[in-house]
């Protein structure tokens, strides 16, 4: 079973002289286990992408499947409680409450999707602990670098029983070393059941990825081959 | 600068393209692949391991770059030492890409000594022997030669840009479909060093500083490929095609060969 597959999908947004091909008849498929980074310029379609993936947002045209199951056959509240459980978000701006605690923050989805608050409250923990962070468990968001603020972000984007995560330029903001560390992080989230589409106009970001996809112009343009391995840097032969 | 993989990496290049199982001479002896990038890998024995030395662009530049005296301070800069040891040191950093002869290193201390930027101890002259340590005047060479930038001011004759620049007034082809093939490639050649980068032990400081530098490297062309993409996309075919000829940079600025 495939953890994302777009099929032929395409998004509109407008109508008449305003209407704008955002997304025209892209297909993926990602597999469980596998990071796949989405490059392309700014108004390429990749976020659009992203958010059609995660059931924020309605394709015009075409079938997007999550574990397998066609977001089309789900109700509103089965796609919403999909999003709470199924699907982990990472977004440039982080978009953590500034109201909660970096623990609080990673909790709320658990504690949303009905778990209890002490189960939800050991299972953000331990995510907190994961990426480094149990000692940052009681600040707020405010109190926090730009770095940790992403670490809480991610925390939060794989809590619980998810398989999608979804980031969108999730190290944007930061600087080279701490955006390395939240791609170590989102590539070793990236296993097992667990699969993930990263959207980025930087290639050092989408190097992290087993596949790398190029949008333009809403279709897809081009994507590399599986992810080679450093031994094909090797050109035997050569230079002896 | 000499980077040491990480053992798993060291099976993985050594299991990757060289005889298996690999010959004892082959083990014991040393055998070197140049990268695409041209960076150096070599493999030298270790009796019972392989060991691979990953070598960037800076090492294949290092001849050019660095002197045998800046080297020798540099190795003395650690401590004293002897002759023969530095001419063994000398080539166990350079990964033997540039041997050296015993008569040309006592040379180079000769000069180094008359030029007051080491000095000896009171052996025999010419003796293996005599150890060597750097003066403060030594110090003080090495420092300003670590701090005067490399010639970076006129544009090197790069491949790649001239290739574009050819594309652009050629009939019938698709400019940004060429850019494109370039762009996948490096961003397939940085996976690989992203890749070595991931599974590089976090104290392998070497190996993290030379990886960065070509992931940079390489990323600063395909932020070029981008911009270039988006600059020929925004001009009228017509204009493309009438454009200007190749520009005359070595002319005007001299192209580093």
């Amino acid at each position: 079973m495939t953890a994302l597959e777009l099929r032929d999908v395409s998004k509109v947004y407008g109508e008449g002289a305003a209407k704008v091909h955002a997304l025209c008849g892209v297909s993926l498929t990602v597999e469980p286990g596998a990071l796949v980074a989405i490059m392309g310029p700014s108004g390429s379609g990749k976020s659009t992408m992203l958010t059609i993936a995660g059931s924020l947002e309605d394709a015009t045209s075409g079938e997007v499947l999550v574990g397998g199951r066609p977001l089309s056959s789900m109700s509103r509240n089965e796609r919403a409680r999909l999003r709470r459980r199924s699907i982990g978000f990472v977004f440039q701006n982080f978009n953590l409450l500034p109201g909660l605690t970096a623990a609080e923050n990673v909790t709320l989805p658990l504690e949303l999707d009905g778990v209890p608050a002490r189960t939800a409250r050991k299972s953000g923990l331990q995510a907190l602990d994961d990426l480094g962070l149990a000692d940052r468990a009681a600040r707020f968001p405010d109190e926090l670098s730009g770095g940790e603020r992403q670490r809480v972000a991610i925390a939060r984007a794989v809590v619980g029983e998810r398989r999608l995560l979804l980031a969108d330029e999730p190290s944007g903001a930061l600087d080279s070393v701490n955006a390395e560390a939240v791609m170590r992080l989102v590539r070793t989230a990236c296993r097992g059941d667990v699969a993930g589409v990263v959207v980025t106009h930087d290639a050092q970001l989408a190097s992290w990825a087993d596949r790398v996809v190029f949008l333009r112009d809403g279709r897809m343009a081009d994507q590399t081959p599986a992810r080679p391995g450093p031994e094909s840097l090797l050109t035997p032969g050569r230079g002896q | 600068m000499v980077a040491v993989l990480t053992f798993r990496e060291r099976s993985l290049l050594a299991g990757a393209r060289t005889p298996s199982p690999l010959p004892p001479q082959a083990i014991n002896g040393c055998a070197r692949w140049l990268l695409p990038c041209g960076c150096r890998i070599r493999l030298c024995g270790l009796r019972d391991r392989a060991s691979i030395c990953l070598y960037t662009q800076y090492d294949t530049e290092f001849e050019g770059a660095m002197s045998v005296p800046h080297a020798l301070l540099a190795l003395l800069s650690e401590g004293s030492k002897y002759g023969l040891q530095l001419r063994e040191e000398f080539e166990a950093r350079t990964g033997e890409v540039w041997p050296l002869n015993v008569g040309q290193v006592y040379t180079t201390l000769q000069r180094l000594e008359r030029d007051g930027l080491v000095e000896s101890d009171n052996g025999a002259d010419e003796s293996p022997q005599k150890l060597f340590r750097i003066t403060k005047a030594g110090e003080a060479e090495l420092g300003g030669w670590l701090r005067t930038p490399p010639d970076l001011a006129s544009p090197p004759r790069d491949e790649l840009v001239i290739k574009v620049l050819v594309a652009l007034h050629m009939p019938g082809v698709d400019v940004p479909e060429v850019l494109q093939v370039h762009r996948r490639y490096l961003v397939q050649l940085m996976q690989q060093w992203t890749r070595i980068k991931e599974e590089a032990s976090d104290d392998d400081l070497a190996l993290l500083l030379a990886v960065d530098a070509e992931l940079f490297r390489l990323d600063s062309v395909v932020r070029w490929l981008d911009a270039a993409d988006s600059r020929i996309r925004r001009t009228p075919a017509t204009r493309a095609a009438a454009a200007a000829p190749l520009p005359k940079l070595r002319r005007s600025v001299g192209a580093r060969r």
